[in-house]
């Protein structure tokens, strides 16, 4: 499948400087290597978006949707997002019928496990809006990715299976059109390897206390 | 404050709702409800201020109507959470109110059952009521609310909790009926008895 445009949401308030933000471009930087086109859309860019904006955004082949976990769900403006998209899809039911949806959701959290309601509501707002669903990412500790760069986590291999995982997903996407389906344990991931979890509680703690 | 004949009951109950609600009840049961079409605040702005270590760790850099809600939320034994079902979860109207809850969890982590959770902030945390609103709610979207309910009722410490999904036109008297008829009395009982 020839991905020509990839339309990246970064569901983030803090925008540029946030982890939504490292792990959206570094997942579409495949795609981009690849000659695909991206281009980013901020979530406060949203708020004044009109009828001509939202044919920009659906003219893509890939709608990319990066976001925090915010109380164990999307944050209030994605949301409100996400119900502005499945409005304009009833409207347009003919246009944009070919898209593949995806979501990668950071967790604060080093298990990516507490992202599981929100990727189920992910998948379902991608059924309603009749997106061709390839599946969610949910990342764990994302809240140090912005911190580390994923320029850097890539470069030093430090939490192994993340650019690892991203690669795989978007080769999937590429010749199958979706992620691989599966025990949803299997496809979660998190930044810091297992046996490093415990060092990193204490020193969230330590910063906290 | 709950009045029956035979007894009077201290119960504070808070009420957020994404709907419309005519609670036409008793002049003795002290209820406070937001709608929160009508309150303008803020969105959180993620900066995570109020957990950083500071004098002003677990207060939001945002001074409006939230704070207040947080205020009573925690001071509540009920809080009653209203909201249309949307894709699973709720509104983004209801889930605005959740967000600027994030002070309430503290920073502070602990590995319980091979998980990290949140060390309470507060000595107690009120029991929460999630009322799914919805014409024809599939099983699918039914399951995801209930497990981001779950959840959340686990992030916020809730000593119980429960699920129900309601129509729009059900919801001024479903509540109104189980606040004349003992259900919150009883609610934390009951629960623990289902959970048994």
């Amino acid at each position: 499948m020839k991905i020509k445009q990839i339309n990246l949401m970064i569901g983030s308030p803090k925008g540029k400087k946030s982890s939504s933000q490292e792990l959206g471009v570094n997942f579409t930087d495949y795609f981009k290597e690849r000659g695909a086109g991206v281009t980013r859309y901020d979530i406060g860019s949203f708020e004044q978006m009109g009828a001509e904006e939202f044919f920009m955004l659906m003219n893509c082949d890939i709608l990319v949707l990066s976001t925090p976990l915010y109380v164990n769900s999307l944050p209030a403006p994605v949301i409100s997002l996400l119900e502005n998209i499945q409005k304009w899809k009833q409207i347009h039911s003919s246009e944009a019928e070919q898209i593949i949806f995806l979501g990668i959701i950071n967790s604060g959290f080093p298990e990516p496990e507490h992202c599981a309601a929100a990727v189920k509501i992910l998948e379902i707002f991608a059924n309603k809006s009749k997106f061709k669903y390839a599946g969610c990412m949910p990342i764990g500790a994302g809240s140090m990715i912005a911190k580390t760069g994923m320029k850097r986590i890539r470069a030093t291999n430090v939490s192994a299976p993340i650019s690892k995982y991203f690669d795989f997903m978007a080769q999937e996407i590429e010749t199958n059109g979706m992620m691989p389906k599966g025990d949803i344990k299997g496809i979660y991931t998190s930044v810091i390897p297992e046996q490093r979890k415990e060092v990193v509680y204490q020193y969230i703690n330590r910063m906290c206390d | 404050m709950i009045r029956t004949s035979e007894r009077v009951i201290e119960i504070r109950i808070l009420i957020l709702s994404d709907q419309a609600l005519d609670l036409a009840l008793e002049k003795e049961v002290a209820i406070r409800y937001y709608d929160v079409n009508k309150l303008a605040f803020k969105n959180c702005s993620g900066c995570f201020s109020c957990w950083k270590k500071s004098e002003r760790q677990g207060q939001c850099i945002y001074r409006d109507i939230a704070e207040q809600i947080r205020t009573e939320f925690i001071e509540s034994d009920f809080t009653i959470v209203i909201s249309e079902v949307v894709f699973g979860g709720y509104s983004s109207k209801i889930k605005k109110v959740f967000d600027r809850f994030i002070p309430l969890i503290p920073p502070l982590t602990e590995r319980k059952e091979n998980r990290i959770i949140h060390i309470p902030l507060f000595p107690r945390y009120p029991s929460l009521l999630f009322i799914g609103i919805g014409e024809q709610i599939v099983q699918e979207e039914q399951e995801t609310f209930q497990l981001l309910a779950a959840k959340n009722a686990a992030a916020f410490y809730a000593p119980s909790f429960e699920t129900l999904f309601l129509t729009k036109q059900n919801i001024s008297k479903c509540i109104c009926d189980r606040i004349t008829s003992g259900y919150f009395q009883n609610f934390e009982l009951r629960q623990k008895t289902v959970q048994k």
